[in-house]
């Protein structure tokens, strides 16, 4: 296994749609999303429960090789949306048995115009935290379009957060 | 000399659950087979006025309607051989009895109008006729009932008693409001969008210059919202 092509994709989470209640006004705000590719050889060559693990400094996600989706030539296509300029992410590949190889760290900062900013209000863990008010309460809630992946469940699961019910069907 | 003409009122019916449907508006259409004679005349215009009316019902059952004018379409109409024709211009407009809601207060509940193609004449750039905003409704209102009369010159042709109802209960009928924003809080301005209701339907909509998606109405309940096109930068 070897190899990581990343890039940055934005608005990823409209692409499949996401639902969203009737009868309040919201403010959607609609994050990047990052996409990378993944390298990881034939199937019947790749170690048995690896998975990859994508860190920032506040949290953690798991996402086992077969999350990803097969592209042919053995790579793997894996979105994770909900990043923020200006962190860090680091790419590491775990194996069953625990050992740890450091794929790549990026930015997004490389792939977005604009320098990162530290103030945006956004980032996975928020996300996740973001209270969803029911109608008729809600109004001119911001609110932040939550990915429902698998990874985002995790991602909350890690933090012991309720999963966002901002649905996205993808 | 014609027979007087009618206003029917075809409901927007759709499902809004296992035990209901949603009303979410009316396709009008004319009909030349109403009781006397008709004040329209074979290949002469002349004004024209759909006056809107409206009553509020606790129950369905056991209540007589009292109806009360809240909006008026005016136009010219016409008689050709094929029926009456209502024209309308590019920049008419449903002129209302009670003043346009504030901004800041949540979006009136309205219904869509449609027009039957054989019997009006409607620009397709015209798109303030195609939205009947409903008066307030008093508190305990589960339906409201839509009536119209028909007046031409200045005369009624049609009364509400003449024409078509239209039944809405109002539990299901609810809009869809949200701003698109990016991530460094810029509108997501001009972006084509399908909203999908919760009985399946879907239809198209755009973000204006602030980014704002409304849809009013909807079917009470959750929407699903998805890029169309390019979907952004991806």
């Amino acid at each position: 296994m070897s190899e990581v092509r990343e890039r940055i994709t934005s608005w990823k989470e409209l692409q499949s749609g996401v639902s969203l209640p009737a009868g309040c006004s919201q403010r959607l705000i609609v994050l990047p999303c990052f996409e990378f590719v993944f390298d990881a050889g034939a199937p019947d060559e790749r170690s048995e429960g690896a998975q990859l693990q994508l860190m920032a400094s506040e949290y953690l996600v798991s996402l086992p090789l077969t999350d990803g989706e097969e592209l042919g030539d053995g790579l793997l296509g894996f979105t994770f949306p909900g990043v923020r300029r200006g962190v860090e992410y680091t790419l590491t590949l775990q194996t069953r048995e625990g050992a740890t190889t450091l794929l790549d760290a990026v930015t997004l900062d490389g792939f977005l115009d604009g320098v990162g900013d530290e103030d945006a209000p956004v980032s996975p863990l928020a996300v996740a935290a973001l209270p969803v008010a029911r109608e008729p309460e809600l109004r001119d809630h911001e609110r932040v379009l939550g990915p429902q992946s698998s990874t985002e469940e995790r991602l909350a699961g890690v933090h012991g957060l309720p999963a966002p019910t901002g649905v996205m069907t993808a | 000399m014609s027979a007087a003409i009618r206003v029917l009122l075809r409901p927007q019916r759709k499902s809004s659950g296992p035990r209901g449907s949603a009303v979410l508006g009316a396709t009008l259409e004319l009909s030349s087979f109403g009781a006397g004679a008709s004040a329209a005349e074979q290949g002469t215009s002349k004004p024209a006025s759909l006056v809107f009316h409206a009553a509020y019902l606790e129950t369905v059952r056991g209540q007589e309607p009292s109806f009360e004018a809240f909006a008026t379409l005016s136009g010219q109409i016409t008689l050709r051989r094929s029926g009456p024709r209502f024209v309308l211009g590019p920049d008419d407009v449903i002129e209302y009895s009670s003043p346009d809601p504030s901004p800041s207060d949540p979006p009136p509940r309205q219904l869509n109008l449609a027009f039957a193609g054989a019997q009006f004449e409607v620009p397709p750039t015209n798109l303030a006729v195609r939205s009947l905003r409903l008066p307030p409704a008093p508190g305990g209102a589960r339906h409201a009932e839509i009536g119209v009369e028909l007046k031409i010159a200045g005369e009624v042709e049609a009364s509400v008693a003449a024409n078509d109802r239209l039944d809405v209960p109002l539990a299901p009928l609810s809009f869809f409001d949200a701003e698109l924003r990016d991530e460094n809080d810029a509108p997501l301005a001009d972006r084509e969008l399908e909203l999908r209701m919760v009985d399946g339907s879907t239809q198209r909509v755009r973000s204006d210059a602030d980014g704002r998606v409304l849809v009013n109405p909807v079917i009470k309940g959750p929407c699903e919202l998805r890029w169309i096109a390019d979907g952004g930068e991806g």
